[in-house]
């Protein structure tokens, strides 16, 4: 379950990254959540992959 | 000889009619006189808003109230029902029962966060309800405290239950 505020600290969580110059990837949202970001354009924000190995693949594929 | 021969003909429907309304508001004052106390323990607690608070004890109250004057039932029977209400569960203790059950059903955290480093990866396991509170504010914390330490995180499991 998340909410707004919720919604906000991961928001939150995307602009201390990119202050930081660290990158965040989301993995394994369930079906609401994923739901959620979608109808809130946070997956524009963020990289959701639907499994852990997804994202740690990713980051290697970013990597290389 | 009837046994209430000693009461003039109509005096209990009299008793009734006056004393009925009258512990009916007395039953009203003393709730409603809980409730805002009971708002400002509400309020200070941060479990709900005080107004709803008391909108919601007012609201049961005014139904209580309803259910009993309106009843279709004798007049002897709405004064006996008052009279228990009154005597047996106080509309005060009902009020801080409906506090204290609140209290029981909202634990302090609902989010554990388990953070692990695979590789060069920290991840983030987030299981639980990432809401207003203190679950968001320990999400942003997680972060930030690890934000010196690493360039990839990932938040795993995002608020499953």
């Amino acid at each position: 379950m998340i909410d707004a505020a919720g919604l906000g600290a991961l928001i939150s969580v995307a602009l201390t990254a990119q202050a930081s110059q660290y990158s965040v990837k989301l993995a394994a949202p369930g079906n609401l959540i994923l739901e959620l970001l979608e109808i809130t354009k946070l997956t524009s924000v963020f990289e959701v992959h639907p499994t852990l190995d997804a994202a740690t693949v990713a980051f290697r594929e970013q990597a290389a | 000889m009837a046994k209430n021969a000693r009461y003039p003909k109509g005096f209990r429907a009299s008793l009734f009619i006056l004393v009925t309304p009258l512990l009916g508001l007395r039953v009203y004052r003393c709730v409603v006189e809980h409730c805002a106390r009971d708002e400002d323990a509400a309020f200070a607690d941060q479990l709900t808003p005080p107004s709803f608070a008391l909108k919601q004890c007012q609201s049961n109250l005014r139904t209580y109230y309803l259910r009993i004057v309106h009843s279709p039932v004798s007049a002897q029977g709405r004064l006996i029902r008052q009279t228990e209400i009154m005597g047996q569960t106080s509309p005060c203790a009902l009020c801080e029962e409906q506090r204290l059950n609140r209290q029981d059903k909202e634990p302090e955290l609902r989010l554990s966060l388990e953070t692990r480093v695979a590789e060069d990866v920290t991840v983030i396991c987030c299981k639980g309800r990432i809401a207003y509170g203190a679950e968001a504010a320990v999400l942003s914390g997680e972060i930030a405290e690890l934000a010196p330490q690493t360039r990839r995180v990932v938040i795993d499991s995002v608020a499953w239950k």
